[in-house]
C-alpha cells in the first residue's frame, strides 16, 4: 500500500512537472491523465486535472485568436490592411489587443485608400478634392496626408501660374499681331 | 533529403486558406520551415506540404471538422520543398469574415516527443 502510494505520488509529481513546463511555454501541449487508484490521492489528482484542463482549454481557445492576430499583423507588414480579427477570447486583454489592431488596420486602410483615390484623381488632372488630414494625429502617416495635400496645393499653384503665363502670352501675341499689321 | 527538421519551441507556423484549401496567406515561420517563399506558397493547395506518410483519414477528419465549424487538433507530418520533413501540433479552425465568407486558419507549433511517437503508432494502423 505504502509502495503504491509512493508510486502514485511520483506520477502526480511527474504530471505537475509537465504542467509546469507547459505553463512556462516550454512545451506546447499536455496529456491529462486520471490513473490514480488511491482514493485520497484521487481527490488531489482530480483537482489538478480540473485546473490543468481549464488552463489547457483557455490556451487552446486563445491560440485561435493569436493565430488571427499573427496573420493580421504579418499581413499589415506585407502591405495588406484589409484583414480583421473576429475570434473572441475569454481574456479581455487579448480582446482589447484584437480590437485595437482592427481599429489600426481600418484607419490605415481608409487613409491609404483615400490617398490612392486622390492620387488617381490628380493623375487625371482633377485637383478639386484634398485628403482628410485628421485621420491621424501625428507621425509619418499624418505627414503623408499633409504631404499629399501640399502636393495638390503646389500643383494647383503651378497650374494657375501656367494659366496666367498662357493668358499673358496670348495677349502679347495679339498685341504683336496688331502692331505688325 | 528525408531529414527531420525540429521546430523551435517558439516557432509559430500560421496559414490562411480558403474553403477549398488554397493558401491565401502564409507567415514567415511557415516559409522558413517549409523552404518556400511566400510567392511560392500563396495560391497553392495546402497539400503542397503534405507528407506521404500522413493517412488520408486524418485529413478527412480535418475537413469534416472544418465543415462542421469545429476546431481540429492533430499531430501532422509535413514535407519541405527539399524533401525533408517536420512534425507539427496543428490546430485548424474556420473563421467567418466580416463579409460573410469563411476562411480556414491553421496554427502549428512544436509537438512533444510523446505526441510524435503516438502519432507514428496511430498512423501506421491507418495507412
Amino acid at each position: 500500500m505504502f509502495f503504491s502510494n509512493k508510486k502514485e505520488i511520483k506520477n502526480i509529481l511527474e504530471f505537475l512537472d509537465k504542467l509546469e513546463l507547459y505553463m512556462k511555454n516550454e512545451t506546447n501541449s499536455i496529456n491529462i491523465k486520471n490513473d490514480v487508484k488511491n482514493k485520497n490521492l484521487q481527490v488531489i489528482e482530480e483537482k489538478i486535472a480540473k485546473i490543468a484542463s481549464l488552463y489547457l482549454n483557455q490556451k487552446k481557445s486563445d491560440l485561435q485568436v493569436y493565430g488571427e492576430i499573427m496573420i493580421a499583423c504579418e499581413k499589415v507588414s506585407d502591405g495588406f490592411t484589409d484583414d480583421r480579427i473576429s475570434s473572441i477570447s475569454s481574456d479581455a486583454k487579448i480582446n482589447y489587443i484584437s480590437k485595437t489592431l482592427n481599429k489600426m488596420s481600418s484607419k490605415i486602410d481608409n487613409a491609404v485608400g483615400e490617398v490612392c483615390e486622390r492620387l488617381h484623381e490628380y493623375e487625371n488632372q482633377n485637383y478639386m478634392n484634398n485628403v482628410k488630414e485628421d485621420l491621424f494625429r501625428g507621425g509619418k502617416l499624418y505627414d503623408l496626408l499633409v504631404g499629399v495635400n501640399s502636393l495638390r496645393t503646389k500643383v494647383t499653384l503651378m497650374l494657375k501660374d501656367n494659366y496666367k503665363d498662357a493668358l499673358r502670352a496670348q495677349n502679347d501675341s495679339e498685341v504683336l499681331s496688331k502692331e505688325s499689321i | 533529403m528525408n531529414q527531420e527538421i525540429q521546430l523551435n519551441k517558439d516557432t509559430m507556423i500560421v496559414s490562411e486558406t480558403d474553403e477549398k484549401g488554397i493558401i491565401l496567406y502564409a507567415n514567415d515561420d511557415f516559409c522558413t520551415i517549409a523552404g518556400y517563399s511566400k510567392d511560392e506558397l500563396i495560391g497553392q493547395a495546402h497539400n503542397i506540404v503534405r507528407h506521404k506518410d500522413m493517412p488520408k483519414a486524418a485529413f478527412k477528419d480535418l475537413w469534416e471538422h472544418m465543415k462542421a465549424k469545429k476546431v481540429w487538433n492533430g499531430i501532422v507530418k509535413n514535407i519541405t520543398k527539399e524533401g525533408n520533413y517536420y512534425w507539427v501540433n496543428a490546430t485548424a479552425y474556420c473563421v467567418r469574415k466580416d463579409n460573410g465568407e469563411n476562411r480556414l486558419l491553421s496554427v502549428r507549433v512544436k509537438p512533444t516527443a510523446e505526441e510524435i511517437n503516438n502519432a507514428i503508432a496511430l498512423y501506421k494502423t491507418l495507412n
